[in-house]
């Protein structure tokens, strides 16, 4: 695609990627929690014992991994199916990856296709085989901690209630972005075009970046240019240049007894014999 | 008897070069750098840390009358700061090999007199032959400066000599003061001085004056303003004798000649200090952030960098003395280096703003990956030497007070700032007409980086030998500062 990442200049890759496509379809569903590739399993333990602790964290969780099935249907629909909305000259240099790209694509489809039977719950009828693997690891923990690292103790029944809802989510989502993006074939509006509100804020990331920018770097800088141009020059070296005029300063006092012109000696020796007399005479004279 | 010779070799090895004539010089001078390193390690072989190492003292009368006599001690602390110094100038010595300085034999005599000098203030136990040996080494870096800097080289100059001069006045002061309140026919031999017994307003103005000689040198907020103009304006063997290894006779000077001669000043004022030095940490790096020109943001990060040091001495901890010692040696390495990496840049395109460069990193792929490991040392990743000491100086300073230790903190963030602002934008982004015809290292330059980089891994990954070399002399000395 010579660099482009832009989704709406993609469309119908399908049919020049097909390697990238159908790995790409796996990993979706893997990453979506459909059974029985590999995310459906890591997904269904976590939300297990989430729902343990607080049914509505487990609520939010489910509503999350919803959305995690939107937006990859959505940027796989989007990416691969429909009709390639580039430009032509990007159409004519279309072609597959090199086999250094298109194997460790396949290696990652499979484990994500049938990673997660390393781990099939008992409910299902599995052992956890990974689950009792990684248990020595956790052993320390457990002593300080029972509560949080014990075995679950839900029944079969409502494990099986979960997974339902937790799948039954993931279709929807499915469907959903396949009724907007496949059907209806809508696609994001381009660059500069107004967006209402909501969007507005969520394609600027609730403008999380601007907030840092605003808050912290913008400051700093200034902070910086003030330190640097201001109070190291005018507060600081202004007091060490000033330490040094001072002496050059006193210097020019001190300077004008050094002229050289005896007659300002002599007259300086007889001020000061004057004055020592009178300090040694003072009892005479007061 | 080695450490005189470690003393009074580079004296004969820089009179010999300034007998030489022409560029051959500056062989001849690495490889006399080089003898004194085998001596060095040789001294390493004698030593031993936990016990007391007679070989490595001397002692002489020098004014009998007077009680000052010449002699001198290497301890774990004195050792790695000799380590240091002799590791460092044959590196900076090899780093000139690309250009020619005007008048070599001098250049390169200057800087050896300059080595003799540093060994002279890390061995010496008396407090006179330590005032020399601390003016000793001023006299060859004042004149590096003001004969082969750049253009202000004579302000700049003037100001950084006066400016350490002014200190060193405080210094010999106290000094002075300390050898008259020794008993009989006086002494002025650091054990004397560790024996007085002064009062605690006596020792809180000797504080002052001690720390004002010691603080300018470092240098800690506000006595930094002569720093970054003469590291900017030196010839850069010059800078780097001064950062690399000059500004750890202040730190040394804390540990050796303060801390436990007047512990009580310290009890008083030495809050007082940390809260200088964390100043310093936050306003150096900060100003570091704006700069535009290379050597500058060196400065700035270097003395941000010596403001932690100087926090942790002062903690009086075991951990902040360890790693102040331990980040002597990897500040001196990191720094070293990163001012070669900008000597080379400002060589070849012949300027030092930072908004000139970019894309070096497309024609000079060598100099790029040495550059990334200073750097990553000098933010202190973990695994890299600048971590172990970091680690151990916010440690020692949390130890004393939390929130100091949380302001000090802001250096890891801040430093990654800075450096990483200077790395992308000498070597990443678009090349210039200057930047495009640059070339990668020559196979000297990677001669002289790679011992540097060695020791950034080697420090960072097993730091122990560096660490059992000083720990019992830190703690003798932490036990001092107790006991009293």
């Amino acid at each position: 695609m010579s660099n482009e990442q832009d989704v709406r200049s993609m469309g119908g890759l399908r049919k020049y990627l097909p390697v990238t496509f159908l790995t790409f379809l796996i990993a979706t569903i893997a990453i979506a929690g459909i059974p029985p590739f590999a995310g459906f399993f890591s997904k269904d333990e976590i939300l297990m014992h989430v729902y343990e602790h607080s049914p509505i964290m487990w609520v939010l969780a489910v509503i999350g991994s919803m959305m995690t099935s939107f937006y990859m249907f959505r940027l796989l629909f989007l990416t691969f199916s429909g009709s390639f909305r580039g430009t032509h000259e990007q159409k004519h240099h279309l072609h597959e990856s090199p086999a250094s790209m298109t194997i460790p694509l396949i290696v990652l489809a499979i484990l994500s296709a049938a990673g997660g039977f390393i781990g099939i719950p008992e409910a299902l009828g599995g052992h956890n085989w990974l689950s009792n693997f990684m248990s020595p690891l956790y052993d320390l923990s457990r002593r300080v901690r029972p509560e949080s690292f014990g075995e679950t103790h839900l029944s079969h029944s409502t494990e099986y209630m979960l997974m339902g809802v937790s799948v039954g989510a993931a279709l929807i989502a499915l469907v959903i972005a396949f009724v907007l993006y496949v059907s209806r074939k809508s696609v994001p509006a381009p660059e500069g075009e107004r967006l209402p509100a909501l969007q507005n804020l969520v394609y600027n990331k609730y403008y999380i970046d601007e907030l840092y920018n605003n808050l912290i770097v913008k400051p700093l800088m200034l902070l910086g240019d003030f330190l640097y141009g201001v109070f190291e020059f005018f507060v600081i070296d202004l007091i060490v240049n000033g330490v040094g005029k001072a002496v050059q300063a006193f210097s020019g006092v001190v300077r004008r007894l050094q002229t050289g012109a005896i007659g300002f000696y002599i007259f300086a020796m007889v001020i000061g014999i004057v004055v020592l007399l009178l300090f040694n005479f003072r009892g005479f004279i007061l | 008897m080695i450490t005189i010779f470690l003393i009074a070799f580079p004296i004969v090895a820089g009179l010999i070069t300034l007998l030489l004539k022409g560029e051959t010089v500056k062989r001849f001078a690495f490889l006399l750098s080089l003898v004194e390193l085998v001596a060095t390690l040789y001294a390493v072989s004698q030593f031993n840390p936990a016990g007391i190492n007679p070989a490595l003292a001397f002692s002489y009368p020098w004014i009998e009358s007077l009680g000052i006599s010449f002699s001198g001690n290497i301890d774990g602390i004195s050792l790695l700061l000799v380590i240091l110094t002799t590791l460092l100038v044959p590196v900076i010595i090899l780093s000139t090999f690309g250009r020619s300085y005007a008048n070599p034999s001098a250049f390169y005599a200057l800087i050896l007199f300059m080595e003799a000098g540093l060994v002279g203030v890390f061995t010496a136990t008396d407090a006179f032959l330590f005032y020399l040996f601390w003016e000793a080494a001023l006299i060859p870096v004042y004149f590096l400066a003001g004969v082969w800097g750049g253009e202000r080289r004579i302000a700049v100059t003037f100001k950084f000599f006066i400016y350490t001069i002014f200190g060193s006045l405080f210094m010999l002061l106290a000094m002075t003061y300390l050898y008259f309140q020794t008993p009989g026919t006086h002494s002025s031999s650091l054990e004397a001085f560790y024996a007085l017994d002064l009062t605690t307003g006596t020792q809180a103005w000797l504080f002052w004056a001690l720390f004002i000689a010691f603080a300018i040198k470092m240098p800690v907020f506000p006595f930094h303003t002569w720093q970054p103009d003469t590291y900017a304006e030196s010839p850069t063997p010059a800078t780097m004798l001064l950062a690399g290894i000059m500004l750890k006779m202040g730190i040394y000077g804390v540990i050796r000649w303060l801390l436990p001669v007047v512990p009580a000043g310290v009890a008083q004022w030495g809050t007082t200090a940390i809260i200088l030095s964390v100043i310093g940490i936050v306003y150096g790096s900060i100003i570091a952030i704006r700069q535009r020109d290379i050597k500058r943001i060196l400065a700035y990060s270097s003395f941000a960098h010596v403001g932690l040091m100087s926090a942790g001495v002062f903690s009086l901890s075991t951990e902040g003395m360890q790693g102040a010692v331990v980040q002597m040696l990897a500040h001196g390495v990191n720094v070293v280096g990163l001012f070669f990496i900008a000597e080379i840049i400002g060589r070849r395109i012949n300027t030092r703003e930072l908004a000139q460069m970019g894309g070096i990193t497309q024609n000079a792929p060598s100099l790029t990956v040495f550059f990334m490991i200073l750097l990553l040392g000098s933010v202190a990743l973990p695994l890299t030497n600048g971590f172990v000491g970091e680690f151990l100086l916010l440690y020692g300073v949390f130890t004393f007070n939390p929130w100091y230790a949380a302001v000090a903190g802001l250096t890891i963030i801040l430093s990654a700032v800075y450096m990483l602002r200077l790395f992308q934008g000498t070597m990443f982004g678009e090349q210039n007409e200057l930047t495009a015809g640059m070339s990668d290292l020559t196979l000297t330059e990677k001669i002289a980086l790679f011992p540097l980089a060695f020791m950034v891994f080697w420090i960072g990954m097993y730091p122990a030998p560096f660490l059992k070399l000083t720990e019992p002399a830190v703690q003798n000395l932490l036990q001092q500062v107790v006991q009293q």
